[in-house]
């Protein structure tokens, strides 16, 4: 059986999901690189084992432009792309692990285009 | 002179009755005086009692404010720390939530792992239901933050403006204090001048006294000297008209009496 992790974005009401296979790691929200010149959702870069990872806004809103606006909430999901490139979804707030894909909007990595 | 001397009398008791009125005066003066008297020290008992209840609110106004900045303190501690706690309950959703990912990497061996984050998960859980209930505990509807807020900015500058105007008005003190001292200073002003009005209508009558001796004692006419003729004519008929005017006078007491 599947499991997904869920989180929320915006403080909407809509439970997202993400295949658990499909991540390497949560992130806590740390310090990042704010891109000025986003490429597509590509809001910012952070450094993960000395790697740059880009990290995609799921809501596609502007929110580093405004760092408030970021909640201590706030998580990175790190997820390897088909060709095994690292790249990072910023959510709001990550909730928990479910079985049940009925009960969510799941999320399919190869969405994000790097 | 004979007319002067016959009015004496009635000049002598207008003189008495005026000195009589001026003592009654000078009586209910005193009286009212001594009402005054009674009214300031009165006055000065409330003001100082009143005083002393402004001094016991003040101290008691410091006292609210000083615990109300003690609870104030208090819940804002308390906030932090919830604040604090639910981090950490979202940290480690976070550490069981990566170790349930780092289990179904491994796969089947990883599978009693990923039922200890599934426990630790369903704790946190717990705790973090816990929390937040404390978190949105409501006073007058309003939450922890709400109220330390509203204490902050509303209720502790009220209570210190308060404990403020009391002082000032502490500090005015001297003010009606000084006020009724003066009004005590010009009461016995006052009482020096009725005391003077009394000396006064004590002398009236002393001098109505002695007038009515001078009246009782016989007048002494001097030896009259030689005259001439027409002199002592006249002086003759001088001493009738007295003496009839004299009698007409001694009758018409007679009359009134």
């Amino acid at each position: 059986m599947r499991e997904y992790l869920t989180f929320r974005v915006n403080s909407s009401s809509e439970l997202f999901g993400v295949e658990l296979t499909s991540i390497i790691e949560i992130l806590k929200y740390v310090r990042v690189t704010p891109l000025k010149i986003g490429r597509g959702s590509i809001v910012a870069v952070t450094n993960f084992n000395g790697e740059a990872v880009p990290i995609f806004d799921f809501a596609l809103d502007s929110r580093f432009i405004e760092e408030s606006k970021l909640s201590d909430r706030s998580s990175l999901i790190l997820l390897k792309s088909d060709d095994n490139r690292l790249f990072a979804l910023l959510v709001d707030e990550v909730q928990a692990i479910e079985r049940d894909r009925e009960k969510l909007i799941v999320i399919n990595r190869d969405r994000f285009t790097i | 002179m004979e007319k002067v001397l016959d009015s004496l009398p009635d000049r002598l008791n207008q003189i008495d009755s005026v000195a009589t009125q001026l003592n009654e005066t000078a009586e209910v003066q005193n009286r009212t005086v001594n009402g005054i008297d009674v009214i300031i020290k009165d006055l000065t008992a409330i003001l100082n009692h009143n005083f002393s209840t402004a001094k016991d609110i003040r101290s008691d106004f410091l006292e609210i404010f000083n615990r109300a900045k003690e609870s104030l303190l208090y819940m804002s501690e308390l906030h932090n720390d919830i604040k604090s706690i639910q981090d950490i309950i979202y940290q480690i959703n976070l550490l069981s939530l990566n170790s349930s990912i780092e289990a179904v990497k491994i796969g089947d061996a990883g599978k009693p792992f990923s039922s200890i984050s599934s426990e630790i998960r369903g704790l946190n859980d717990k705790a973090k239901s816990i929390i937040d209930r404390l978190d949105s505990k409501e006073i007058n509807g309003k939450g922890v933050d709400e109220n330390s807020k509203y204490v902050t900015e509303s209720l502790l500058p009220k209570l210190n403006d308060s404990a403020k105007k009391i002082e000032e008005l502490l500090n005015d003190k001297s003010k009606p204090l000084l006020e009724l001292k003066q009004i005590a200073d010009l009461n016995s002003i006052l009482d020096d001048s009725i005391a003077k009005e009394q000396e006064l209508s004590v002398e009236l009558r002393n001098v109505t006294e002695s007038f009515s001796d001078i009246k009782r004692e016989p007048i002494k006419s001097e030896p009259k000297k030689e005259s001439s003729e027409p002199e002592k004519k006249r002086a003759f008929k001088r001493d009738i008209v007295r003496k009839e005017n004299s009698n007409n006078s001694i009758s018409r007491k007679l009359v009134e009496f």
